[in-house]
């Protein structure tokens, strides 16, 4: 839908014309200053029209895993990008970040970055809207960074692969029955009623 | 031209001198000669300033602020005024000097006032410089550095010697005239610092006059005893300042640290979704459409096709 191809990008590609000089600068500063905390990962932003067909989900999606962006440094690969897409057209935003966010980042918590937005975009106020979401996306993931100091193992369990059922059978053959699937034990068979 | 051959302006046109006019013989004058004692009288009504003390009084510039070579002040008196002066010199940005001489006494006529200024007052702090009479505070005159006459007209310049010698004469004691005197020329050296600063021209033409001097005076009184306060103010505003400082001083460090931080993740294996090489990870999206609906309720939710199993 959207191309095979890798797409050659800024960091801030501001395609909608929604910024001035001074508020990209002032946009730029902050993506640099969330490169430095997270040295990690990167900040995107693109703004553009995705038209009436273009699904901001799957543009976010493929735009991430298409995307090359020129000024991010090469330590640091698309899978710590969080990308955030602004299309003034269908006055809709969406965030999409990498495989390294996965176990760190959920839905509801992009959905609180752009909250703090909202009010801004409804009055066309683009820049500070953008900021309030990147100090945001900042916040959440200081405070994502201490909680998984404390407790890694819970983010592991998020991403952990599931057990896949050849697996699981095997195991039951060898007698490593799992609790969920162990057989009914024999006084139990004969329960009167 | 008249018939015997003189022509008005003929001389103006002839190398010829004029023709000499008969003189009128001296008359001599009907009265007395003055008498020794009359003379004598005559040289001390002028009673002019020694010259013994010239040197001290115009020589170079003083060292205090109290100029009084024939100590015609006493030496409490001297110590009272002194004490004054040094204290308005430590609160204000103009000095004031201030050349005692008696009452009847006259400065000898080769000592020009406007030139001992200009040499002794041109440079350093600038400074107003009075000569007072004692017992005659109407002789009194003042001269400003040339540094700050500029900023303060002639007028006012009148107007606060009109009323330091107002203030003088409110009072009978030759020493407590001259107190009055200061007090009053310093609360206008006050204004003339505010003139110098350029904030006081807008109460220039405000500053009282004459009989509203008292009033005045009094006024001034009062300022100058919520000027005495920094004493306890300076002190509390010193504490509060340095706590300032100090919750500036842990705010920035603060602020630095969190600047300096870096947040490290740990790299958990996410197995690949959705044929995405680099990221699956599908976020919220939302319309700002709408101002009446609230952002949850512009919340495009997820499809479930796009959520992690």
């Amino acid at each position: 839908m959207f191309g095979d191809g890798e797409v050659k990008l800024r960091s801030l590609t501001d395609a909608a014309g929604l910024f001035r000089r001074k508020e990209r600068d002032r946009i730029e500063d902050a993506m640099e200053a969330f490169g430095t905390s997270f040295p990690q990962m990167f900040i995107a932003v693109y703004t553009g029209s995705l038209g009436e067909t273009g699904n901001l989900r799957q543009f976010g999606f493929w735009l991430l895993n298409r995307g090359v962006f020129e000024d991010v440094d090469v330590t640091k690969p698309n899978e710590g990008g969080v990308l955030i897409v602004i299309d003034p057209d269908s006055k809709a935003a969406g965030i999409s970040f990498g495989y390294l966010l996965d176990p760190f980042f959920e839905e509801r918590d992009t959905f609180e970055c752009l909250s703090r937005a909202h009010s801004h975009w409804l009055e066309g106020r683009y820049c500070d809207g953008l900021l309030k979401v990147l100090n945001h996306v900042r916040t959440l993931l200081r405070k994502r960074s201490r909680q998984v100091r404390r407790d890694p193992e819970r983010y592991e369990r998020k991403v952990a692969t599931p057990v896949a059922v050849e697996d699981l059978v095997k195991k039951i053959r060898g007698g490593n029955i799992h609790p969920m699937y162990e057989p009914l034990r024999p006084e139990s068979e004969g329960v009167e009623f | 031209m008249l018939d015997d051959g003189w022509m008005a302006g003929g001389s103006l046109l002839t190398y010829e001198s004029l023709p000499e006019e008969d003189q009128a013989e001296d008359t001599p004058l009907a009265i007395d000669e003055p008498t020794q004692e009359e003379l004598a009288e005559l040289e001390t009504e002028e009673n002019i300033v020694g010259e013994e003390y010239l040197t001290g009084y115009f020589e170079e510039k003083p060292e205090l602020y109290l100029v009084d070579p024939q100590s015609l002040l006493g030496t409490k008196e001297k110590q009272d005024l002194q004490s004054f002066l040094d204290y308005h010199a430590s609160d204000s940005s103009i000095d004031m000097y201030i050349y005692v001489f008696g009452g009847d006494q006259q400065i000898p006529g080769d000592v020009r006032e406007e030139e001992v200024v200009e040499r002794l007052y041109s440079v350093g702090k600038p400074a107003v410089v009075a000569y007072y009479y004692l017992g005659a505070p109407q002789r009194s005159e003042i001269y400003l550095s040339p540094i700050i006459t500029d900023a303060v007209s002639a007028a006012e310049q009148r107007r606060a010697l009109k009323s330091s010698v107002v203030q003088a004469f409110s009072s009978v004691n030759l020493a407590d005239q001259l107190e009055a005197f200061l007090v009053q020329m310093s609360i206008r050296i006050y204004w003339m610092e505010r003139m110098t600063e350029g904030t006081a021209a807008a109460t220039k033409e405000a500053i009282p006059d004459g009989e509203e001097a008292r009033a005045f005076h009094e006024r001034m009184e009062k300022e100058e005893e919520t000027a005495a306060l920094p004493s306890w103010i300076g002190l509390v505003g010193g504490v509060f300042v340095s706590l300032c400082g100090g919750l500036l001083l842990v705010w920035s460090s603060l602020m630095w640290w969190k600047h300096r931080s870096r947040f490290l993740f740990p790299e958990f294996e996410v197995e690949p979704r959705m044929g995405g090489s680099h990221a699956a990870g599908i976020g919220a999206v939302i319309s700002f459409s709408s101002t009446a609906v609230p952002p949850a309720r512009q919340r495009d939710q997820v499809p479930d096709y796009m959520r992690r199993a």
